[in-house]
């Protein structure tokens, strides 16, 4: 019950809440260079990270909305700027783009990531799930202190969440398989999918 | 998209951006404005070309082409545009680059600014709320970064005419305080 209506009032507001399979890969990485490709908004807090460590790559897209919901995914991605080399990406972050593709959509995103991936890679999505409605937009994540993550509203209009369930994801995304899931205080599921060739 | 043509035109727009909050520049020709150690192209000027210096360099107004300050700082403001391939040992922005950004010591890019390209350096600072599209590298072990900053010698190569061209044309061009804007006929419109 307290559960509930804390995701309830999630939807509704700016919030802040911890993701512990991130830390856990963010810490698996901090022993080599690590090259991460983020499908949203820069992010200062993830750039300060790879300062610290001395190296490291991040490629950011900043993908806009209508990039997805027109297209599905974005054709011509791969020629855009910061796209990575091929083979040249350890971790992908897709925190809420995932919740906005269908089989297409997902099937398109699984032939690029395809060219991009490292043979360890990951691939850590934020998903809907607990709540059937979601944001019409996505939200904005933001790494913050303390390993948080702050999620800022973009919109209050709602509509149907596809909740992508793990089988789903696999069906869609042939060459991931999910690795860990872990269901959020907010109701939202934290993926981490694995790479394979 | 930013080709290494020596040809420089370097023009002197009608009017200063509408969006500028400055006075317009007295530009009335190509080489910068200079004070102290730190020249300024300004608001209303809009260079094509090369631009390379021997002093730190403020942009307010708009370059094409590359921007190479290799042992100095480069600002460029927030009413400056860069759409150039930029080398420098520091480079500050609060404007608008299109392009990539090497520097040997550090890029920050502050809330204001937008930038879409590549950065690499040792250091990078970012403010939140800047807009930021591209890549960002701290790999300073790189071919392309040791290439721009530990190899003087093929730096030159962007030059069509080779390090003795790039000696003379600098002769030329060079400006009391150090600045230089290599001079050309004009070849073809801006970028």
């Amino acid at each position: 019950m307290v559960q509930t209506a804390q995701a309830e009032s999630s939807l509704t507001q700016n919030s802040r809440f911890e993701l512990p399979l991130l830390t856990d890969c963010i810490a698996q990485l901090s022993s080599r260079r690590a090259r991460i490709l983020d499908f949203g908004p820069v992010q200062t807090r993830l750039v300060e990270m790879l300062q610290k460590a001395r190296s490291g790559k991040l490629h950011v897209m900043d993908l806009r909305h209508d990039q997805i919901i027109r297209n599905g995914w974005p054709e011509g991605i791969d020629h855009e700027p910061g796209w990575p080399d091929a083979g040249s990406c350890d971790l992908v972050l897709s925190w809420d783009h995932l919740n906005y593709m269908d089989a297409s959509g997902l099937q398109a995103l699984n032939r690029s990531l395809i060219q991009v991936a490292d043979p360890d890679m990951r691939l850590h999505a934020l998903i809907h799930y607990a709540k059937p409605d979601m944001q019409t937009e996505p939200d904005r994540y933001l790494l913050v202190d303390n390993g948080q993550v702050e999620r800022c509203l973009t919109t209050a209009s709602q509509i149907k969440a596809p909740r992508h369930s793990p089988k789903a994801l696999e069906k869609w995304m042939p060459n991931f398989k999910v690795d860990r899931t872990r269901l959020l205080g907010n109701g939202m599921q934290e993926f981490l999918l694995r790479f394979t060739a | 998209m930013f080709n290494k043509r020596d040809q420089i035109d370097a023009e002197k727009t009608e009017s200063p951006s509408p969006a500028s909050s400055r006075p317009a520049e007295p530009a009335p020709a190509a080489t910068p404005r200079s004070s102290g150690n730190t020249a300024t192209i300004g608001a209303s000027v809009h260079i094509n070309g090369e631009v390379q210096g021997e002093e730190n360099l403020i942009i307010e107004g708009q370059v094409n082409g590359v921007v190479k300050l290799k042992s100095h700082t480069l600002t460029i403001g927030q009413n400056g545009k860069v759409e150039a391939e930029i080398f420098a040992h520091s480079v500050l922005i609060d404007g608008v680059v299109l392009g990539d950004v090497l520097a040997s010591e550090r890029i920050t890019i502050r809330k204001s600014a937008r930038v879409q390209g590549n950065i690499i350096a040792p250091r990078i600072g970012l403010e939140d709320g800047a807009k930021f599209r591209g890549s960002i590298d701290m790999d300073t072990e790189s071919e392309r970064f040791r290439k721009a900053f530990n190899q003087p010698a093929n730096i030159g190569s962007a030059s069509a005419g080779g390090p003795k061209a790039d000696k003379a044309a600098s002769d030329a061009g060079k400006s009391s305080s150090g600045s230089e804007i290599k001079a050309a006929p004009k070849v073809g419109g801006a970028a």
